[in-house]
């Protein structure tokens, strides 16, 4: 099709009449992008995250039972929950008076930063002694004579591989076998 | 579309882009020379919601003071070039003298290449003092050097002194002045 060079300048013409507030529009945005993007370039002072997207430190613990004969604990059991969390049960038989303690769990804090592992147990019948867990050599109680129980959330150092103890502290004797169960959760 | 529109168009693109480039390869190269611990970030409560985080306030100041002082160095010496190349051809036009030094230093065809103009010098100007501005207020904020600041405002001024005197020379080709009257 043939358009006249006449037309040709027309059509032209007013689509750069038609451009011209969008040409302006482009300018500004020329002088606006700029600015915007000198001011926004300029560094903010903050406590900077040491994890970047890529890099992040795996957060994660590697828990064994530790096993073995005991003549308080025995039938230990540890199981994973579908939510990452574990479950500990073992038996504790009748015994005399006194304090009985058996390192139970080996756990690994396998990130480079410190981590918070909690603990929550119980057993269904209060059996009159204290029951807790030993880390670092310190006794922490979970459960008391009473049958009143506390969580215990202690921090794992990075890298770093931990023994835990339970432990069952009494004055008089135990006369029949109770289980008890622990709740392991990781934060 | 107006011709002065596409010419303001075509001459904005480069100081747009040699302020953003100078600005982002200043921190980069800096910030690698002297192994600053920068991180960017995503906060939205901030106008911009990405942000160059730093961890030590020293070393911010240093940053910026030194990436804002390139930055306005890069528009200062483009602007003065145009302004000084404006002045010795108008300089040149009245005295014979200066043509003759310009021969002599091998530097007529330089001046005489008809590639600057008002417009070009008034852009050049406008992106000085919008970042000259910035300057002052990061200066105000205790974000740069108060050294940098000073220098911006007495650049923009300097700056705006140079593109009244480009105005004259050019309005002068318009309504030639001699001596005071018209011709």
């Amino acid at each position: 099709m043939y358009i006249s060079k006449n037309k040709k300048q027309q059509f032209l013409s007013k689509a750069g009449r038609f451009l011209e507030p969008f040409a302006l529009g482009i300018l500004c945005l020329l002088f606006i992008i700029p600015a915007l993007t000198f001011s926004n370039l300029t560094p903010l002072t903050q406590k900077l995250n040491p994890n970047v997207l890529g890099t992040e430190d795996k957060t994660g613990f590697d828990i064994e039972l530790v096993g073995g004969n005991h003549n308080v604990f025995q039938s230990e059991h540890l199981l994973k929950n579908e939510d990452g969390n574990y479950k500990y049960d073992t038996k504790i038989l009748k015994h005399t008076s006194g304090d009985y303690s058996k390192p139970i769990l080996l756990i690994e804090n396998t990130s480079s930063i410190s981590q918070d592992v909690t603990f929550a147990g119980r057993t269904e019948i209060p059996i009159g002694s204290r029951i807790g867990i030993i880390y670092n050599n310190k006794f922490h109680v979970l459960q008391n004579n009473t049958g009143k129980t506390t969580e215990v959330t202690l921090p794992l150092d990075p890298l770093n591989t931990t023994n835990i103890f339970l432990s069952v502290e009494g004055f008089s004797d135990v006369r029949f076998q109770e289980t008890f169960y622990m709740d392991i959760s990781f934060n | 579309m107006s011709n002065l529109l596409k010419r303001a168009l075509r001459l904005s693109i480069a100081p747009a882009i040699l302020i953003i480039a100078i600005k982002i390869l200043g921190i980069l190269l800096l910030s690698s020379v002297y192994d600053f611990d920068i991180q960017i970030g995503n906060d939205l409560n901030h106008t911009f919601s990405t942000q160059i985080y730093i961890s030590n306030e020293q070393d911010a100041l240093f940053l910026n003071s030194v990436t804002d002082a390139l930055t306005l160095f890069s528009l200062i010496l483009p602007l003065l070039y145009m302004i000084l190349k404006i002045s010795i051809l108008q300089t040149s036009k009245r005295n014979p003298r200066t043509v003759v030094k310009l021969t002599k230093a091998n530097l007529l065809k330089w001046v005489t290449k008809d590639d600057t103009n008002f417009l070009k010098v008034f852009i050049w100007t406008a992106f000085l003092w919008i970042i000259s501005a910035l300057v002052v207020v990061n200066t105000l904020q205790m974000k740069t050097n108060l050294v940098i600041g000073i220098t911006a405002a007495v650049c923009t001024l300097i700056a705006t002194w140079g593109v009244l005197h480009v105005f004259e020379i050019e309005s002068n080709k318009v309504y030639p002045e001699e001596g005071g009257k018209l011709f």
